[in-house]
């Protein structure tokens, strides 16, 4: 059952280059699902369009981000379907962020009030959805879900200045789900910790699955090889697009899409079969998102490029059980 | 609590020294510029019918009196051990009047008027600059920006000439100036303060209009640099109501305006030499450049004794009010 | 932010240009000056009149041959105020520059050195901080004596008083841009104190310091009128804070001679008010923060 849906959603950064205004196509005929009970990890180098996918989920739309076509779905535990294109920020805003949705954002150290205590925090956020909660209830509240997810209950009374790193980061989840959302997103939750604090935060991720507390995940990061830790299936973004999404197992051992192959080359980790073979790279760059060429937007940089590469985009087809790739490659004539 | 009486203590440390400085450069600078008291008083006298003899016996008995044959450095410990005691001198200028009646009589004229004024500005203009830094790109902001520029750059006393033209002149609906009206004694009655209500719309209004563009200017950067900062964006899209959003704007931008304003309260009792002469208005501005122009060593070294120590305390206090506002500061995570 | 300002320099100049020109407060605010800078230096030949005539009839109220109308001595508003427009911009002009160079100087100086230098140069700067200024600068110019005071002198006595905060501010910035990356490595490649402030600090520092000799051009300028209007300036050099200067000794306010103050007042107001908006302007251009697209 999908909790979260976009269909041929595209978002673009207005822009002004010297006198001309032009548009960066960060997110470009997106369509993607998220079902429930599913981590989602999205993966992709930096710029591709990942933060700006997010952005579109929670249909958080500010200038210079323009919104221009698609939809948006979220299915509610009571199987109420919310239709989040459709609804103004004032909507969203009292009604959906915070409580159906929710997001960690990528900078954790700064991103909780700095002159609030934790409890003051989460009481104006219940609050703002609740009118008539009380500090004690939102206290209790917050200490419940700090405990579930392996937190000390002493949070509550601190400031967010005086927590470490990892300690953040995790009470920025505690406070994003303190309202159940089905849907959370993570934007790169790991990239400023090191590694042993990675696992805590990922344990701390993996308990709100198990616990429901939330019901599905969006994991965004440019590195697969944490997010194949967590994630039940890995989409994997390049330059504005969705060029390939599988289960994880899949992704990892049978890449499909040139890019995939390319990224998971790219892994730095300890197994043998990677040791044997060596750490590879993709060589070039990603295309401007300007004036992205007309064809595969992968084709300047991958190996198997075709004529038909150049001229025509491929389109996102199904191939086999949960399955989808964009390329040529794959499509029957 | 450790880190903070450290801190205390480091603070009056220092905020002694920087007063002991600033006083002895106060005491020498006026000494440093040709003239002195006795000359100017002298050079009233000899207009008259006095015969020089007896001018230059009473000369030699001034410069005794105001120590101008001692070193300057035995002036100064002098008169530093006598204020201890709170003995400030006699004013040279002002016919035998001690300067800490001369102080007494015109502080709270100058208290009155610009304390207020001060307050009011710093409560106005923020609000103002703090919805326009809140509203960004709102036709809101665009007008306060607007009038933030037009009103910090209008000089205080030309607004003074064009209120007194104005209101006393053409419309003449209120007095031109003084404090109050001269044909009543200060005291507590309705009438007099009704008077004294009068008299102080005008230099109120010339000095609270200016101040409450410079605040505006100010709360607006302050307040837009706090709204793209990542805990607002984040508490935005959890959902938290834009009021509680604006509080936390308003809340964490206040805290440099609050250094603003104590060191503008700071500065205070010097008065505004040019509203007080414009209005003829009775303040500590008017007997400040009275102390200037006849080099009465007394009255300046009393009244810069007194201004310094003020505005540091106020600097003092300020630094304080930040560590209770602050929780950063107040458990050690960063100085004010 | 490194990365943005990093976007920031890269951009060429001509897009730079682009943008400000594309700021509606840039323009209005370059359009005033422009206007007032065009008036100053076409005026005496547009508008021949000598501002030190008196033999006009005093105190006349504007009419078609005295647009401005004339003062208690009989001299004519408009020459003033024309001759005014182009004093008063020069000490703006010479107040923006020491201002800078010495705020500069020493908030660099401190901030590069840092330690016993650092300590010494901060405590100094406070001291100056707390004297007040107006009584500084009426020691200064009586000591120099009021009348052999031109407007080189009151730019300098204002930029002694006024260049605290700005060396304050350049310290913390070096002190902020100090920790970062680029700095760290100038140091390794063994560049000395001074080269890396050349090469390295002041192109960062750039739009600031823009930003803030536009705002010490305003305050040399309304300082100047502080200054005339407490008679501390030479009554034979004309600027507009000396026909405020006039207007208030003569009580022009009480004797209901508004053109002899509203006029040179508002010009005034709308040259600094247009300096401001060119700073404002600035700041919204180069700062990311603050930049709309």
């Amino acid at each position: 059952m999908d909790r979260l849906t976009l269909k041929n959603v595209s978002a673009y950064y207005r822009q002004l280059i010297v006198n001309k205004e032009v548009y960066v196509r960060a997110v470009d005929d997106v369509s993607l699902s998220v079902k429930k009970g599913e981590v989602l990890g999205l993966v992709g180098e930096s710029g591709c369009g990942k933060t700006t996918l997010s952005k579109v989920m929670m249909m958080n739309i500010n200038p210079p981000l323009e919104f221009i076509k698609g939809e948006v779905q979220l299915t509610r535990r009571d199987g109420e379907v919310i239709r989040l294109h459709k609804m103004s920020r004032r909507l969203l805003k009292n009604f959906v962020w915070g409580k159906n949705i929710s997001i960690v954002p990528q900078e954790a150290m700064s991103a909780l009030m700095p002159t609030l205590k934790i409890k003051r925090i989460a009481y104006d956020l219940v609050r703002s959805h609740d009118p008539n909660a009380k500090l004690e209830d939102v206290v209790e509240r917050l200490e419940k879900r700090l405990e579930e997810l392996g937190l000390p209950d002493y949070i509550a009374d601190r400031y967010p200045f005086e927590l470490s790193g990892g300690m953040a980061q995790r009470t920025v989840i505690a406070v994003a789900t303190l309202l159940n959302p089905e849907v959370l997103i993570v934007d790169e939750p790991t990239s400023a910790l090191d590694v042993l604090t990675q696992r805590i935060v990922l344990k701390t991720l993996a308990d709100l699955m198990v616990k429901n507390i939330v019901d599905s995940m969006v994991f965004i990061t440019h590195d697969i090889a944490i997010v194949r830790q967590i994630a039940s299936r890995i989409a994997v973004m390049y330059a504005g697009k969705i060029v390939e999404s599988a289960p994880t197992e899949d992704i990892i051992f049978n890449p499909l899409h040139p890019y995939t192959k390319g990224l998971i080359e790219s892994i730095t980790s300890l197994e043998p079969e990677v040791r044997k073979r060596g750490v590879k790279y993709i060589p070039g760059q990603p295309p401007q998102l300007i004036n992205p060429p007309q064809g595969c937007r992968f084709a300047d940089r991958c190996s198997f490029v075709m004529e038909k590469c150049k001229k025509e985009e491929p389109p996102l087809i199904k191939i086999g059980e949960g399955r989808e790739v964009a390329c040529w490659l794959y499509v029957k004539r | 609590m450790r880190p903070l009486i450290k801190y205390i203590i480091m603070k009056v440390f220092f905020l002694i020294i920087t007063y002991f400085v600033a006083l002895i450069i106060m005491f020498i600078l006026p000494r440093a510029v040709p003239g002195n008291p006795v000359q100017q008083l002298i050079a009233g006298l000899s207009t008259g019918a006095t015969s020089p003899e007896l001018l230059s016996q009473y000369e030699q008995a001034l410069v005794r009196a105001f120590e101008l044959d001692k070193p300057w450095h035995v002036q100064f410990l002098n008169f530093i051990m006598r204020s201890f005691s709170g003995d400030l001198g006699i004013s040279a200028s002002s016919y035998g009047e001690s300067v800490r009646a001369l102080i007494a009589r015109h502080l709270p004229w100058t208290l009155v008027l610009l304390v207020p004024a001060n307050i009011v500005s710093w409560f106005i203009g923020n609000y103002i600059g703090a919805i326009a830094g809140y509203k960004r790109g709102s036709a809101m902001e665009k007008a306060s920006i607007l009038v933030g520029i037009i009103f910090s750059q209008i000089p205080y006393y030309w607004l003074a000439m064009t209120l007194i033209y104005v209101f006393a002149i053409s419309l003449r609906i209120l007095p031109p100036g003084s404090a109050y009206d001269p044909t009543l004694k200060p005291s507590l009655t309705i009438e007099f303060v009704a008077s004294m209500l009068r008299h102080y719309i005008l230099p109120f209004l010339s000095l609270l209009i200016p101040a409450i563009g410079g605040w505006i200017i100010s709360m607006r950067v302050l307040a837009s640099m706090e709204l793209g900062s990542p805990y607002i964006q984040f508490s935005d899209s959890i959902g938290v109501r834009d009021k509680v959003l604006f509080k936390y704007v308003l809340r964490n931008s206040m805290l440099p305006q609050v250094t603003g304003l104590g060191i503008q309260l700071g500065f205070v009792l010097a008065g505004q030499i040019i509203t007080e002469q414009l209005f003829n208005y009775p303040g500590m501005g008017i007997l400040l450049a009275r102390a200037l122009g006849t080099r009465d060593y007394p009255l300046i070294q009393g009244v810069f004794m007194i201004l310094i120590a003020t505005i540091l305390l106020a600097n003092l206090i300020v630094d304080f009010i930040y560590v209770l506002i602050d929780p950063r500061i107040r458990l050690g995570y960063r100085t004010a | 932010m490194v990365t943005e300002r990093l976007e920031v320099r890269s951009m060429k100049l001509i897009e730079l240009l682009y943008l400000l020109f594309n700021n509606k407060r840039f323009i209005i605010g370059f359009g005033i000056i422009f206007f007032e800078l065009i008036l100053a230096f076409m005026g005496p030949l547009l508008y021949p009149v000598d501002p030190f005539d008196t033999n006009n009839p005093p105190s006349l109220p504007p009419s078609e041959e005295h647009p401005f109308g004339t003062d208690r001595f009989g001299k004519d508003v408009f020459a003033l105020v024309v001759y005014g427009i182009r004093n008063s911009l020069y000490v703006g002009v010479l107040t923006g520059t020491f201002t800078i160079l010495i705020g500069l100087t020493v908030g660099l100086v401190a901030g590069i050195r840092g330690g016993i230098v650092d300590e010494v140069l901060m405590s100094f700067t406070n001291v100056v901080m707390i004297i007040p200024n107006v009584l500084l600068a009426i020691l200064i110019l009586t000591y120099v004596g009021v009348e052999r005071s031109g407007l080189e002198l009151v730019a300098a006595v204002l930029s002694i008083t006024t260049w605290t905060g700005f060396a304050r501010a350049v310290r913390a910035q070096i002190l902020s841009l100090r920790e970062r990356e680029f700095i760290y490595l100038s140091r390794m490649a063994g560049f000395s104190s001074i080269k890396i402030a050349f090469q390295d600090l002041l192109p960062h520092l750039a739009t600031f310091i823009l930003i803030s000799f536009v705002n010490y051009m305003n305050v040399g300028i309304n300082g100047e009128v502080g200054l005339s209007i407490l008679g501390l300036t030479s009554i034979s050099i004309v600027t507009l804070g000396k026909l405020l200067y006039f207007a208030a000794i003569t009580q022009a306010f009480l004797f209901g001679q508004w053109w002899t103050f509203l006029i040179p007042g508002a010009i005034l107001i709308l040259l600094s008010a247009s300096l401001l908006l060119i700073a404002t302007a600035i700041d919204e251009v180069f700062n990311p923060r603050l930049r709309r697209m």
